[in-house]
């Protein structure tokens, strides 16, 4: 299969047919089916990218299982894949709960929100990460989640792209273009979500709070510590985290004041 | 007592006789060559889109070199390349190198050969077999080294090498590039490295 095909496009398809699947069907009106299939098509095209531009065998080498005739190097950015697969996992479950418990939804996506941060910096140790490293990491990752659980569906996704597209730059810029491809996977999935959504518009408003902030925020968290850890060149390091946490941050903004300037 | 008494000039005869059968093989301690950053180098070639061959260097060399200068001993090679002083002409591709696409040099910041055992293969001509260390990961391979001249410096004796190695970067876990994206890069990397180091101690007892 061709390269880019299969690291950029495969990605695209699979991760926004999977979200369109729920968006453009009858399911688009149980929330909890969309919310479920968008936030794991997001998960499910940063890991087909990462498996297509690594090897498979990346991500089996993080786990504690022996393979045989691998002597190749553990290197912790391989931690991206297995990330993405833990929220592939995790994705459709925190849809499920929080529907089966609207009354604690909130509680819920706040919980979910600070361990997933937090989980993410604490088992992702990238090369010379600090405790304050790690703290910011955890940091980038729930107040990029939080940014994206404020906006809509179309907003996020849109914050989303931008987001990705801007650390793919970075990469590009600091020597990291296996990167910048995963990130222009996850933006061209995002993107195509976005152009869904538009197009076929819900009859009721989708929340992003939940299982899609959660796998948005700790995607992009990730990927600017990740950038940030092994960056080489000129490029400030703030760049990444600002990115991941800035563009979040003005799409809610833009999409609180779209909404409030509507009328009634 | 005196040497006269035929005993006791037989027991000192003996001695002599003993001392001289037990004596020990004249040994050459061989001498410490420290490299010399300045004059030790390491280039690289490698095939660009199947066309090119590219050409880069590793600046600045570090380690030592334990040799005896007579011409049939073997050296014996502890080098250190640091990734950070990769150097291809072009920032963007120094980037490159030290990325996690290549060196990964956050993770793995140096490169390492220490000679385990050598053959001659001429005069001042060895095939040195040791154990190199690059991207994490640690291979047995052969190096042809020729000891290039002996010379003498304000600092001393300079001892100067050529060492000839050609490896695959597969072997150590460096795939970017050759499959994915295909044929953007060979897999066969040829390295020569030059060294020169001032050599210290190295005394016959």
């Amino acid at each position: 299969m061709n390269y880019l095909v299969s690291v950029v496009l495969l990605p695209i398809l699979v991760g926004s047919g999977v979200a369109s699947a729920a968006l453009l069907g009858p399911l688009r009106q149980r929330a909890a089916i969309v919310e479920c299939c968008v936030a794991s098509g997001l998960a499910i095209a940063f890991l087909i990218s990462f498996v297509h531009e690594v090897d498979p065998s990346a991500l089996l080498r993080q786990l504690p299982v022996e393979l045989k005739d691998d002597d190749a190097p553990f290197e912790r950015w391989h931690r991206l894949g297995l990330v993405a697969l833990l929220l592939t996992v995790v994705a459709p479950a925190l849809a499920l709960l929080t529907a089966a418990v609207p009354r604690h939804r909130r509680a819920l996506v706040i919980t979910a929100t600070l361990l997933s941060a937090c989980g993410v910096a604490a088992f992702v140790a990238f090369p010379g990460a600090s405790n304050g490293g790690r703290a910011l990491f955890a940091a980038t990752c729930a107040l990029s989640s939080g940014a994206i659980a404020m906006c809509g569906l179309r907003t996020a996704m849109c914050a989303l792209a931008v987001a990705c597209v801007g650390m793919a730059v970075c990469a590009v810029l600091t020597g990291f273009p296996s990167l910048a491809i995963m990130c222009v996977a996850v933006a061209g999935t995002a993107g195509s979500i976005a152009l869904v959504a538009c197009w076929r518009r819900s009859p009721r408003m989708h929340s992003v709070a939940g299982a899609i902030s959660v796998v948005s925020g700790t995607l992009v968290g990730t990927v600017a510590a990740c950038g940030e850890a092994y960056a080489s060149g000129n490029l400030p390091n703030w760049t990444w985290n600002a990115l991941a946490v800035a563009v979040p941050v003005a799409g809610a903004l833009l999409y609180r004041m779209t909404t409030s300037a509507k009328p009634s | 007592m005196t040497l006269a008494q035929p005993r006791i000039r037989f027991a000192v005869l003996l001695a002599v006789s003993l001392g001289i059968a037990a004596a020990p093989e004249v040994k050459v301690d061989p001498a410490t060559i420290t490299l010399d950053p300045v004059h030790s180098v390491a280039l690289f070639r490698i095939q660009h889109l199947e066309a090119g061959l590219f050409w880069g260097r590793f600046n600045a060399l570090e380690g030592t070199v334990k040799w005896t200068m007579e011409p049939t001993a073997a050296p014996v090679f502890d080098i250190a390349a640091k990734i950070a002083n990769a150097d291809t002409g072009s920032e963007k591709l120094d980037g490159n190198l030290q990325g996690p696409n290549f060196f990964n040099a956050k993770e793995f910041p140096t490169i390492t050969f220490k000679s385990t055992g050598a053959t001659a293969a001429g005069d001042r001509h060895w095939m040195v077999k040791g154990d190199l260390t690059l991207h994490g990961v640690t291979k047995p391979v052969e190096v042809d080294c020729v000891a290039t001249g002996i010379g003498t410096g304000p600092a001393g004796t300079k001892v100067g090498f050529e060492c000839n190695l050609t490896l695959k970067r597969s072997d150590f876990g460096m795939k970017w590039g050759i499959e994915k994206p295909a044929k953007a890069l060979g897999d066969e990397v040829k390295l020569i490295i030059a060294l020169e180091g001032d050599a210290v101690g190295g005394t016959a007892q």
